[in-house]
Order: structure tokens, then C-alpha cells, then sequence
């Protein structure tokens, strides 16, 4: 018996051959305690090609589908407005703002100085006064273009316009 | 055992799968939706229109004029009670206004009664020349004419409002479709 081992065990000196052997005790249960753990690594698996064909294809039908649909799906297209439509749309304004310069003139005697003095004024329109008794109403196209009414020459491109609304064919 | 021991596992791939499957439903059910919420507002605002069209005329019927301008209100105060309740006349996508237009009419012929040949004339003509009875020498008067308009920015909307009411008594200028409703209109 050595003279440490007399010692009481707070007092001894620990040798290294009792800290080499509770180090390899650690590591031994350390070991132990993984290897419950441990799972064999699985190889990386690599997907089907075909699985991702399917999926592209998936994208692209539904894309296809939102933007330009097939007739079946998408029922009648709305009709739009056809330029003749739209020309004609031009000159019954004309001529309704034609018939209130003249309730105007009927009314009070004379010509409005301008639109802002009649009782409905239809929007985008221009109100030139010739002299004291003719006036033209002027709208500007999209395209450019003018569509001119003149109270001179009121029937040129408006007759019959208003006889469908149950006015008599007589220009303002 | 679990999916990832046998080699069975939920991967991105499969996961992007149903996603794209997903996707093909909700394509192929989005026009069809699409188009029926636009036959919605076409018989909304149909339906719009034909409530105002039967206040005006009802008022007319009542009071011999059309209801007075609304200006920048959707109807005038005189159409408001006669409106069914509840009449939407602006939403997202269209705006109804009722316009009162003045309009230049010319008086209608005086009739002389017809007279028998045979007999003494019971009606003597007037002391005024013929010639000062045309259409020529009659001054026109100032009467007045309904019209109702819908804002859109839906150029599809206005088509199908051209449609269902014609040509003829409606028309399209810029993002407005205007149906006229003349001195003599009654339907």
C-alpha cells in the first residue's frame, strides 16, 4: 500500500494511470451510448425523371389554361363595340348637344358664348361660333380624326338620326 | 417502419406534383367563373336600367315632363322615390345616371275636319292664308327627352348593352352607352 493510498480519498493525489483509465471508462460509455443511436446512412436517392416531366407539364397546361382558355371553357367571348358603333355613337352626342344650343337659342333669342351656358353639356366636345347665328360642334377621334356638326349645314351625315328616338327628321 | 426506411418518402417532386394539379384546376375553373360574374353584371346593370327607364316613365305618366336633370347625382330627386329599393346605381364596375335633354320639336299639323261636297261646308277655313299652315312657317317649340346612361370602363358591358337595348335607341360614345328615351316613348 502506498503512502497516498492511506490518505482519505479527498486528500489523495490522483496518478495518471487512474485518470488514463476512468478517461477510456468516459469514452467507452460515450461509445456505448452513440452506437444506440447510430443509423446507417441512407444512399441519396435521385427522384424519377418522369415525376418531374409530369410536373412541368402540370405548370404548363394551367398556365396555358389561365391565359388563352379553350372556347369550351371560357363560354361566348363578349362582343366589344364595333368602330360603325362607335362613329355613330359619335354623332347622336352631336346631335343631342345640337338640340340643346338650339332649346338655348329658341329660349333666350341668341347663342350660347359657350357649352357651359345650355342645360346638358355632353363631355369632350368643342363649341366654335362662326358669326351670331351658326356654330360648329367639333369631337376629336382616337384616331385623330374630327367629326364636325354645322348648325349651316345640319343634315349632312345627321339625317335620320333621330327618328328612331321619336323626333320628327327635322335639323335643329 | 417508417416511409424514409423504405425508401417511399414525400419529396419536393411530389409535393410540386400536386401542386401543378392543383394549378390545372384552378385554370380550367377560372374562365367559366369569369364569364358568369360578367353575365352578372350584364343582368345587373340590365336590370338597372330597365328600373329607371319604368320610374321615368311612370313619372311622366304622372306628371306630363320627364323627371328633371340628376347632374352629378345618379338620379334626380323627382326619380329617387319612385326607385325600387335597393337599386345599386354605382358600383365597381358601371355607374347609371339619369339625363333630361331638352330637344326642338315642331308642332303637329292642325287637322281640318273633312268636308262633304255635297252639302253646305259646316266649317269655314281660316281667314289665315294656307301657305302660313306648314311645317316651314310653324316656329319650333322646346320640349324635353329622357336618357339614361351607364359609365364603363367594360367595353364587353357596353357592347352587351348596345345589344339588348339596339342600335336604334341607344348608342355608344367613349366609355358611356346612353339609351334615349324620346317625347313619344312609351315602351
Amino acid at each position: 500500500m502506498s503512502p497516498d493510498d492511506r490518505e482519505p480519498p479527498d486528500r489523495r493525489i490522483s496518478r495518471v494511470e487512474d485518470r488514463e483509465r476512468l478517461l477510456a471508462e468516459a469514452m467507452a460509455h460515450a461509445e456505448e451510448q452513440e452506437a444506440h443511436y447510430r443509423l446507417p446512412m441512407e444512399p441519396r436517392r435521385r427522384e424519377p425523371l418522369w415525376k418531374w416531366a409530369v410536373t412541368l407539364l402540370l405548370f404548363v397546361v394551367a398556365g396555358s389554361l389561365a391565359l388563352s382558355p379553350p372556347a369550351l371553357l371560357r363560354g361566348p367571348r363578349p362582343a366589344a363595340v364595333t368602330p360603325g358603333e362607335r362613329e355613330r355613337g359619335i354623332r347622336a352626342a352631336l346631335y343631342l348637344q345640337a338640340q340643346q344650343v338650339e332649346a338655348f337659342r329658341i329660349q333666350r333669342g341668341r347663342l350660347p358664348t359657350s357649352l357651359a351656358e345650355v342645360s346638358v353639356r355632353l363631355p369632350g366636345m368643342e363649341y366654335v361660333r362662326s358669326d351670331s347665328r351658326t356654330y360648329q360642334l367639333v369631337v376629336r377621334r382616337p384616331d385623330g380624326g374630327t367629326v364636325v356638326y354645322d348648325s349651316a349645314v345640319p343634315r349632312r351625315g345627321f339625317a335620320g338620326l333621330a327618328a328612331p328616338w321619336g323626333l320628327k327628321d327635322h335639323a335643329p | 417502419m417508417s416511409p424514409a426506411h423504405s425508401g417511399r418518402g414525400f419529396a419536393l417532386v411530389d409535393a410540386l406534383m400536386i401542386l401543378g394539379g392543383l394549378a390545372v384546376v384552378a385554370g380550367g375553373a377560372y374562365p367559366p367563373l369569369e364569364h358568369r360574374a360578367y353575365e352578372h353584371r350584364v343582368e345587373r346593370v340590365v336590370s338597372g336600367v330597365e328600373a329607371v327607364k319604368d320610374a321615368a316613365t311612370r313619372y311622366r305618366d304622372s306628371n306630363g315632363h320627364w323627371p328633371g336633370d340628376a347632374g352629378r347625382r345618379g338620379v334626380s330627386v323627382d326619380l329617387g322615390p319612385l326607385l325600387p329599393a335597393g337599386l345599386e346605381l354605382s358600383t365597381a364596375g358601371y355607374a347609371l345616371r339619369w339625363r333630361a335633354w331638352k330637344v326642338v320639336e315642331v308642332p303637329p299639323q292642325p287637322v281640318r275636319p273633312p268636308v262633304e261636297s255635297s252639302a253646305a261646308p259646316p266649317w269655314e277655313p281660316p281667314a289665315a292664308p294656307p301657305s302660313t299652315d306648314s311645317v316651314g312657317t310653324r316656329p319650333p317649340v322646346v320640349g324635353e327627352m329622357g336618357g339614361i346612361e351607364v359609365r364603363s370602363s367594360e367595353d364587353g358591358l357596353l357592347a352587351a348593352l348596345l345589344d339588348r337595348f339596339g342600335t336604334a335607341r341607344s348608342f355608344v360614345r367613349d366609355s358611356t352607352w346612353t339609351l334615349v328615351l324620346g317625347p313619344d316613348s312609351t315602351d
